[in-house]
């Protein structure tokens, strides 16, 4: 019997030390993964004790907030889809979004603090998260908005120096309100213009001829001097049996006239004059195919390469169709690399994190993305781009007293009429707002889009803070 | 002053490990603490007299009287015995054997004794119709020094720091704080007892005190109605255990009851299933009045006496068999009988009270006594294909079974129905970490049946590891005493009991411990000591006392 208990002693006590062992790996290992379940009820509770910090606009306006009812608190967005695609939304069945989701748990108050951490777990009252203020100007947003939501579309107004973000809209657009969302969230998942898609942060468009600037400068920095020499436009330009059209033929044109005109033969011809690896690495400059990352969920940019291989492929890519596909934002970006002299600024929204009690603990800081060309190359086609707004596609973006620089855009779709496009910056020589409008299925850039960006401009040049 | 409050929440946890660390160094000092001392034994090699089984076995210490008299210390009701018979005695610690003028007189190697004679081990010894053989053995006995020990204030101390804790944290009204103190003074005036008092092993108290203490404290957390209710409980749990210390003055004599035990056992099961009432599915309570008890809890003690005294004393016969069956021998009808009916019987009657649990826990430790008295494989390989045949029919029998195993095999298939409890369990045991989150400052309310046979969850969500850890040790080291309780017992009665108290605990606490983890599928019992529930903590409360008594020795 000693022999057979003896056994049995060491089984069972095997049985309990594996026991330990399983314990051990169960919570370091599952544990963490399992805090993130969505069937996991605790951290939401945990989150409901803390009342979630404020969204405000640079100015302060407040756009989103948590508001105490009993033991509960209910997220409240004060300007609903005007500001849904910046904010996000906040629910227990839906998950979050945008900034909700990405500046977590700044709001909640949580990241870097044991203390408060330990303080929601002991259900301490009264803890209140960080209050996030964004590099949004609330009037401008207000009016890109107005702007917009007839169409379906996107606009991005940013500070080409700095990279802060001062309006963003999407339209369509929806309510960001949680209970709302909660109750509604089929239908507004099938409304057929994908209200819930930011389509300036990612969505993916053909640029059209708004790339004829990126094109324009990569072929200055291939062939020095190339502006003074004249190219003869036919209205067609045949490459191995594929014809790309003008809509008229445009004689002789310079640089400066070829953008002014956006003339297709001139900047395809220029597109296979460079070659498919210059422009290539000419795109790749300016940030195609590199990641960028920003507050809220971006798209990066597809890099065709491939697609340059052959020459049509290529001469297509120079005038923004083909495979080559950006996002309202990154247009953005682009125009107002060149009005910054070259230099990319990495895009941003929020630029303050404030305690509830108004210390700020984080400030964003303009940080350089890249430098995509030279100051020469950018002031050469800066001084293209102020002849497209004088006296050619983009005069409907003209500002009295400012001197606009900026390039239309009618991006072919296979979908239905051309994609409106415009980007721009101004005042052209010391740009202080750079934007990019696309209107879905709007036509003529220089006729739909273009008149949005000016309004968009003034606004933006009007308000004193710049 | 809040900071200080809420640090209150990790005092049980700090106290728990200190208590550990005391406990270490105490079993470190006692380790090298041991006396060696020989031990003699009369064995029957043959017997001629119906009611002397050959294999039996009297220690003898000091003087032994052999004789017809039922007074006599080995008493043989052979008519050839006469009343007072022969003895055995001391003398400067050699043993001498003496006639005591029988009319038929007393052998020792075959020859006739003509006065005191020296006997060495191995020497026959007959007398009437029975053989004795003398036998000599050295036996290891821990010294435990009777000094009081620190470790006896621990259950109390725990227990009224996780009720200061509960009461600052306002999880307590003044009232139950006051019962919560008295119970933790209770605790460890008990615990200093079982230092003091009788030759017991004091650890197996205060190891249950601790972990009654932490269950304590976690129900008053839960709900301080429950926390009442279990703390009379506890007290009535303790007072069972000093009854039985004291009144059980040997518990050699249980093993002349154990078929008034199984007969008892096979009633109560048959009451609960004819009179009893339903909760959680199973039909395993009865009740009287107000009062609730669950007759499954108490039967289980039964079945431990009757187990060991029915396999002590057919341990021969069981271990050898006597016919044969293909290449296996078997034992005969009359003596396997007895043993598959009890226990086909109680299974039987689980299983209609539908509490498989219980059912899945006595046919575990059937088996497992059983392979213990006979150390054949052949047993414990045959019972568990048994299992195996009988789990595979439950399964088809009963619906809720086949829900059980779908939900183990994948309860996130079940998120908001069978499966919602099991991973409720997960998710506290995962996000308590390593150190918890500090007392009462878990989600007890998201877990349904937290209180009973889900409490261990919580203790990981807010003691953390540390704490879950530190509960397993506790009961490793409880099974292990027990276990060498067993071991160092010489007779079999008495380590067999003691071996079905003590693997009676590792597997409750396994089956459920390997339930709430979903390692194993989830058959719900309590939590020994910790889950709320009195019959479960009194019968588990008497099992121990037993325990305690056998570890006494002579």
């Amino acid at each position: 019997m000693q022999k057979s208990i003896k056994g049995f002693r060491f089984f069972i006590i095997g049985c309990f030390v594996l026991y330990a062992i399983y314990l051990v790996y169960f919570v370091i290992w599952r544990g963490p993964v399992l805090n993130r379940e969505s069937a996991n009820p605790r951290p939401w509770i945990l989150e409901n004790r803390i009342q979630r910090g404020g969204i405000f606009a640079r100015g302060g306006e407040k756009i989103a907030e948590s508001i105490a009812v009993g033991e509960h608190f209910f997220r409240k967005y004060y300007f609903g889809r005007i500001y849904a695609h910046i904010t996000g939304y906040e629910s227990r069945r839906l998950g979050k979004t945008g900034l909700e989701s990405s500046y977590d748990s700044q709001l909640l108050g949580l990241k870097g603090s044991l203390k408060k951490s330990l303080e929601v777990r002991w259900g301490v009252k009264g803890i209140r998260g960080n209050d996030l203020y964004l590099t949004i100007d609330h009037q401008l947003q207000l009016k890109a908005w107005d702007l917009l939501s007839p169409y379906t579309g996107a606009a991005v107004v940013l500070n080409p120096k700095t990279g802060e973000i001062l309006a963003l809209v999407s339209s369509p657009s929806f309510d960001p309100d949680p209970l709302y969302l909660e109750k509604n969230w089929e239908t507004v998942k099938r409304e057929p213009g994908h209200p819930l898609v930011n389509r300036a942060t990612v969505g993916l468009y053909p640029p059209g001829s708004t790339l004829k600037i990126v094109t324009a400068a990569i072929g200055l920095k291939k062939f020095p001097g190339i502006e003074s020499y004249v190219y003869d436009c036919s209205g067609e330009i045949k490459i191995r049996g594929r014809i790309l059209k003008d809509l008229r033929a445009h004689g002789l044109v310079n640089l400066k006239r070829a953008l002014a005109v956006s003339c297709n033969s001139y900047f395809a011809n220029l597109g296979l004059r460079v070659g498919a690896e210059d422009f290539a690495s000419g795109l790749a400059a300016f940030g195609w195919g590199k990641d960028y990352s920003l507050d809220v969920p971006a798209e990066p940019i597809p890099f065709p390469k491939d697609s340059f291989a052959k020459l049509e492929g290529l001469a297509e890519a120079a005038i923004g169709q083909g495979k080559i596909v950006v996002s309202p934002l990154f247009m953005a970006m682009v125009a107002g690399t060149i009005g910054n002299g070259g230099v990319m600024m990495k895009p941003y929204l929020v630029r303050e994190i404030r305690s509830h009690e108004g210390s700020v603990i984080w400030k964003g800081q303009p940080q350089v993305l890249r430098v995509a060309v030279s100051s020469d190359i950018a002031a050469k086609v800066r001084d293209a781009m102020i002849e497209v707004v004088k006296s050619g596609t983009g005069v409907a973006a003209a500002l009295p007293g400012i001197e606009v620089a900026g390039k239309t855009g009618s991006a072919e779709n296979p979908t239905g009429e051309p994609h409106a496009w415009f980007v721009a910056f101004a005042p052209a020589r010391d740009p202080r707002v750079a934007v990019s409008v696309i209107i879905e299925h709007g036509g003529q850039g220089g006729r739909a889009a273009a008149p949005i960006a000016r309004e968009l401009m003034r606004m933006a040049l009007a308000r004193g803070w710049l | 002053m809040l900071w200080i409050i809420l640090a209150l929440r990790y005092v049980v946890i700090m106290l728990l490990y200190i208590f550990f660390i005391d406990l270490l160094l105490h079993l470190k000092r006692r380790a090298g603490n041991k006396e060696i001392y020989p031990k003699h034994s009369l064995a029957v090699l043959a017997s001629g007299c119906f009611s002397v089984n050959v294999g039996r076995k009297w220690d003898i210490e000091n003087e032994t009287v052999i004789g017809r008299d039922p007074g006599c210390s080995i008493s043989i009701p052979d008519p050839y015995v006469s009343s007072r018979h022969a003895r055995l005695f001391k003398v400067n610690g050699i043993y001498m054997a003496e006639d005591l003028g029988s009319s038929n007189g007393t052998f020792l190697n075959g020859k006739r004794l003509v006065g005191p004679t020296p006997v060495k081990p191995g020497d026959r010894l007959r007398i009437g119709h029975v053989v004795f053989e003398f036998n000599s053995s050295l036996r290891i006995r821990e010294n435990r020094g009777r000094g009081i020990s620190s470790l006896f204030l621990y259950p109390g101390l725990i227990l009224a720091a996780g009720g200061v804790a509960l009461y600052f944290n306002r999880f307590l009204t003044p009232h139950h704080f006051a019962v919560l103190l008295s119970v933790a003074l209770f605790l460890s005036i008990s615990s200093l007892l079982s230092f003091i008092k009788g030759r017991g092993d004091p650890l197996i108290f205060l190891l249950i005190g601790i972990l009654s203490s932490l269950g304590l404290i976690f129900l008053y957390r839960i709900n301080p109605a429950f926390g009442l209710r279990q703390s009379y409980w506890v007290l009535t749990g303790i007072t069972a255990f000093w009854i039985t210390r004291i009144f059980l003055r040997h518990y050699e004599r249980l093993t002349e009851y154990k078929y008034l035990f199984m007969a008892l056992g096979v009633l109560f099961l048959l009451l609960t299933i004819l009179l009893g009432t339903e909760a959680g599915g199973a039909r395993s309570w009865l009740s009287l009045g107000s009062f609730r008890f669950q007759p499954s809890e108490l039967v289980k003690i039964f079945m431990v006496i009757f187990l060991a005294g029915y396999l002590d004393e057919n341990r021969e016969i069981l271990t050898r068999g006597t016919r044969k069956l293909g290449p296996f021998l078997v034992p005969d009808w009359p003596y396997l009988g007895p043993l598959l009916a009890a226990c086909g019987l109680s299974l039987l009657l689980l299983v209609f009270q539908r509490d498989l649990g219980m059912a899945f826990l006595f046919f575990a430790i059937f088996l497992t006594m059983v392979y213990a008295v006979t150390g054949r494989l052949s047993y414990l390989l045959s019972g568990v294909l048994l299992f195996a045949a009988g789990a595979w029919l439950m399964f088809l029998i009963f619906p809720h079974v086949q829900e059980r195993i779908a939900v183990y095999l994948n309860p996130w298939e079940f998120s908001d129905s069978g499966g919602y409890q099991i991973i409720q369990s997960l998710f506290a045991l995962g996000g308590g970490g390593v150190l918890g989150w500090g007392l009462g400052s878990g989600f007890p309310e998201l877990i349904p049946a937290v209180h009973t046979d889900f409490i261990f969850p919580l203790l990981g969500e807010e003691l953390g590891l540390a704490g879950t850890l530190g509960i397993v040790f506790i009961y490793a080291v409880l099974i292990w005493r027990g276990l060498q309780i067993a071991l160092v017992n010489p007779e079999g009665f008495g380590r067999l009991l003691a071996f079905g108290c003590s693997s009676l605990l590792a597997l409750q606490a396994l089956i459920i411990l390997g339930g709430v983890t979903n390692l194993i599928p989830l058959t719900g019992i309590p939590l020994p000591f910790l889950s709320y529930g009195g019959s479960s903590f009194v019968s588990n409360c008497f099992l121990f006392g037993i325990l305690t008594k056998i570890s006494e020795g002579e």
